[in-house]
């Protein structure tokens, strides 16, 4: 269990929506820049600049979102098998965390979403 | 240890371990209740004081309400009615419904978790002055003729120099930021006092869910309150000095005002609303009979609406022209936080339809507030739409909308928890009859006056508006709705009237009244001010049904600190994650540093006010000599030595500590220090994307000089620092000595430099925002160096008076820890207001 990402610690758990944070943060600021600099039509093989960072960055957040989920998905089977033991605590910390990279996830996609659909600019 | 069996709602001649903790714990009486510190005190000093500003806020409602009931009426003229809602709001929401729920945390927490008090006792008291004066500042505007009628958000510009010209906005600005202190305090030491004040046993998956709940609030707190505070700060400066920030004409933006206001005020109303959901999470389960289904999953939903309502704060922006992309990430954020909300309510329904419920008032309040929230969240999930949200923005459909969610998610909760712990405080018993009469009456009187507002809304009557012409079809609505605001406030006079004889005539409570599984219901009631006569161990999430014996080992001085011939008041000092005991904690007893800490703090206040700059400086340089008096009233000379802790620990005390609850309060203030600072480059940010130059055009470029000398001198220190606290670590207290005076010489040359690089830069602060910010984000660091400066000069007079030793590392570790966090800061500062312009292409 040497994996930082599954950890019985509060910083690890909190990690998948620290991730939603820094997507739906970057995905802001991508937007007020393309639209104060004025490059909406920068076009690369017909897709926008927003589109392709916010793309870019909806597809690292989701990777790292899965793989979290899934390492700590791992570590509730193992917790759950061993319940006598009674390790408790990192039955609580893996499936709270699976939980939360869920929730995150569907934030994550659900905000990605429009970006597809809306030109960035229009008031 | 005490040999004598006391049953836990005993009133017999107490055990010697009682009597001696009760003459550690007591208050003084008279005047000396002034300095108390203890924290049932000051929780219910908080709740009284709340609840008398939800009193002063419902008068201003009913006095609405009377304007409105007919058309064209003329109770209120236009000015006393932007008054009147404008206060209504500012009351309701920084002065009744955080402080109130505060006070409830500040109250249960430690008696939930198994200690004695708070972590920081008079970090508490001096957080429940500070909110009291600055109440009593905001409020005294009414005696010179000058109440905030901006509205409770004091949009700019209209609360600008140019339109408001008078004190009402600064009574507001000053009166609310006061307040804000009491409320980043009180987040602080609710975030130690849970990760490190627990009964040992009580590992982090078996913490109440009220202490989840309140430990992700008091994170919103520090990161939600301090960009308002800063918006606050920017408008003050705008207002007094001049220095342009939401003026148009100097490059400001009256938007960066509506961000900072908005990424606290959405989050705001989670803080109110996730200790009201606590508190529901905790009474459901002992009326339902059993434990709470899902304990994981609500901990998933609190965790993830602390994130997700950060996201939300353009919601309140949808019609200012904002890209509509952007707008649609928040859209898609604010639907997305109904699923943890939808979580806990399904976990609700879920523990009552298993459980074999039993009705009594607070259940019947949790019904209430179920109903009613259930519905606020319905039409939150509309609004949330950008196109419906065009139609209904600033109707009488918000007004119902948001009352739904704070009166319905808010109220309903503090009731039934008044209620509900309230054997805890008097040891009677309320009146099932009359308590169950009094629901019924406010539960109706809301829904008459809320119900057919939503109607009035979608028919198009505006909010903030003092009356209206017959005929549009809202008189008899308006009528209706007024009927209904008096018969809710005659249901809160029908509750101060319960809660008055319940004195007199209420049962006497018996010990664990409702049968509850958590641990404040282990103590006698009314409690003794000590809590606990010995901390219980504990190995379940319902330590009082798993073991019904826990109250009566307590009380006989079985578990922990159960030793009769203690002199100073004492709690457990515990692991983050598993609760084991580490330290035993020496907390302060009744002081006055704190009220007088306060009342200069408000002297200050009152000069900035006033435009009396010199009293006000002389009341910043008083509050913080009290402040270095409180730091110096700490700490202790005497040896190190082992305390029997019972069941078989030895512990020493928390003075020897690396990581003392000084140093992991330092660390948590430093969270809300860094929010502070980020809102101002986020403003710093903001106000470049809307600059068509950045610097303006004929400004030259900077000599960087000076400021380059600034932050060699700044980063050095931090070196010397480190050498002198970690000397200190390794037994050579004259390295410490040497190392934190050479660090203060150092930060004194930054502060020169950083000066005269401003002044030799000959940019006003005053002609542009460039400027204005140029100045701020320096005066912010100056004032930063400056505190470390007299921290430090405090750890050389404290090592020189003995407080400070290899044994003894908390002050210079604390110390140092602030420093990094400046120099780190100025390295970020640096870079934001002399590298960025000159990389942007200025």
């Amino acid at each position: 269990m040497r994996n930082l990402l599954n950890r019985n610690s509060l910083l690890s758990l909190v990690s998948a929506p620290i991730i939603w944070a820094v997507h739906f943060l970057l995905s802001y600021v991508i937007v007020s820049l393309v639209c104060s600099s004025g490059g909406t039509g920068a076009w690369v093989a017909g897709i926008t600049a927003s589109e392709a960072s916010i793309g870019a960055l909806t597809l690292i957040a989701v990777a790292l979102l899965v793989y979290i989920g899934i390492v700590n998905y791992e570590k509730w089977r193992h917790a759950r098998r061993s319940a006598l033991t009674g390790d408790d605590m990192s039955r609580f910390f893996a499936l709270c965390s699976v939980l939360l990279c869920g929730l995150s996830a569907i934030a994550v996609i659900w905000i990605a979403f429009p970006a597809f659909i809306l030109s960035p600019c229009t008031a | 240890m005490a040999g004598s069996s006391i049953p836990p709602d005993s009133s017999g001649p107490p055990s010697v371990l009682h009597q001696r903790l009760d003459s550690v714990w007591r208050n003084l009486p008279g005047w000396g209740a002034l300095g108390a510190v203890n924290h049932t005190t000051i929780g219910l000093r908080f709740i009284v004081t709340g609840f008398i500003f939800f009193l002063i806020g419902g008068v201003l409602a009913m006095l609405m309400r009377s304007q409105l009931a007919f058309s064209g009426n003329t109770i209120l003229d236009h000015k006393a009615y932007a008054q009147a809602f404008t206060m209504h709001g500012t009351t309701m929401m920084f002065f009744f419904a955080v402080p109130i729920m505060e006070g409830f945390a500040v109250y249960l927490i430690p008696k939930m978790i198994g200690a004695r008090d708070m972590i920081y006792p008079r970090l508490s008291a001096f957080g429940y002055w500070c909110y009291l004066f600055g109440g009593i500042l905001l409020y005294s505007s009414f005696f010179v003729g000058a109440v905030p009628d901006g509205g409770w958000f004091m949009y700019v510009p209209l609360a600008g120099a140019a339109f408001s010209p008078g004190t009402s906005v600064d009574f507001w600005l000053l009166g609310v930021t006061f307040a804000e202190i009491s409320a980043v305090a009180a987040g602080v030491e609710l975030i130690v006092t849970i990760l490190k004040t627990r009964t040992p046993g009580m590992a982090i998956h078996r913490m109440p869910l009220y202490a989840w709940y309140i430990l992700i609030t008091a994170f919103m707190i520090l990161f939600g309150f301090p960009p308002l505070i800063l918006g606050s700060i920017l408008l003050e400066i705008e207002r007094a000095f001049s220095l342009p920030f939401y003026d148009v004409a100097r490059g400001g933006d009256p938007l960066l005002w509506q961000h900072l206001f908005w990424i606290f005020g959405h989050p705001e109303v989670y803080i109110i609303f996730l200790p009201a959901a606590g508190i529901v999470t905790t009474i459901l389960p002992t009326f339902a009979q059993r434990p709470i289904v899902g304990y994981t999953w609500v901990v998933l939903a609190v965790i993830g609406t602390g994130f997700l309502s950060f996201g939300l704060w353009v919601h309140h922006m949808f019609t200012v022209g904002i890209p509509l992309l952007s707008l649609s990430f928040f859209s898609a954020a604010s639907m997305a936080v109904a699923i943890p909300t939808g979580i806990q309510v399904f976990v609700w329904i879920a523990t009552l339809w298993t459980g074999r419920p039993v009705m009594r008032t607070p259940l019947l309040y949790i019904l209430g507030f179920l109903f009613i929230f259930v519905l606020g969240g319905l039409t939150g999930v509309m609004v949330a739409m950008v196109p419906f949200d065009w139609q209904v923005h600033d109707t009488h459909f918000v007004v119902a909308h948001l009352h739904y969610v704070l009166f319905g998610g808010m109220v309903f909760p503090l009731f039934a928890a008044l209620y509900y712990w309230l054997p805890l405080f008097s040891g009677r018993a309320p009146s099932e009859r009359l308590s169950r009469l009094t629901f019924w009456v406010i539960f109706l009187g809301f829904n008459l006056t809320f119900l057919p507002m939503h109607v009035t809304g979608l028919l198009g009557m505006p909010r903030r508006v003092y009356t209206y012409l017959p005929g549009l079809g809202w008189d008899m609505l308006n009528l209706i709705s007024t009927v209904g605001g008096f018969l809710s406030a005659a249901g809160v006079g029908m509750f101060i009237v319960d809660f008055a004889l319940h004195f007199f005539y209420g049962k006497r409570a018996p010990a664990n009244t409702w049968n509850a599984g958590t641990l404040e219901w282990a103590l006698p009631t009314p409690v003794p001010p000590y809590n606990f006569a010995s901390q219980p161990m504990v190995d379940d999430r319902d330590p009082l049904w798993k073991s019904p014996d826990t109250a009566e080992r307590s009380e006989r001085g079985e578990y922990f600190l159960g030793r009769d011939n203690v002199d100073v008041r004492e709690t457990l000092l515990t692991g983050t994650l598993h609760a084991e005991p580490q330290h035993v904690i020496v907390l302060p007893g009744n002081t006055m540093t704190p009220l007088l800490a306060a009342a200069l703090t408000s002297v200050f206040f009152i000069g900035f006010l006033a435009k009396l700059y010199w009293l006000a400086a002389a009341g910043a340089v008083l509050a913080i000599g009290a402040l270095l008096l409180w730091a110096w009233q700490g700490g202790s000379r005497a040896a190190v030595r082992q305390i029997d802790a019972g069941l078989g620990y030895f512990l020493p005390r928390h003075h020897a500590s690396l990581q003392s609850p000084g140093w992991w309060g330092m660390l948590i203030t430093l969270l809300a220090d860094a929010a502070l600072f980020g809102s101002l480059v986020f403003a710093y940010f903001f106000l470049w994307t809307v600059s068509p130059a950045w610097p303006p055009p004929d400004y030259r470029v900077m000599n960087l000089l000076w400021p380059s000398i600034g932050i060699a001198a700044l980063l050095a220190s931090s070196l010397v620092i480190q050498w002198g606290e970690s000397g200190n670590r390794s037994g050579k207290p004259g390295r410490l000595q040497l190392g934190f005076i050479a660090g203060i010489f150092l930060a004194v040359i930054f502060i020169v430099a950083q000066a005269v690089g401003l002044h030799a830069s000959d940019i006003s602060a005053k002609a542009h925002v460039y400027g204005a910010l140029l100045h701020t984000v320096s005066g912010f660091q100056v004032a930063h160096a400056a505190i470390a400066v007299l921290m430090a000069g405090f750890v050389v007079l404290r090592a020189r008076a003995g407080h400070v030793s290899k044994d003894r590392p908390v002050e210079p570790q604390v110390t140092a820890l602030f420093w990094h966090y400046t120099v780190l800061q100025w390295a970020a500062g640096f870079s934001v207001i002399y590298l960025f312009p000159f990389l942007a292409g200025g």
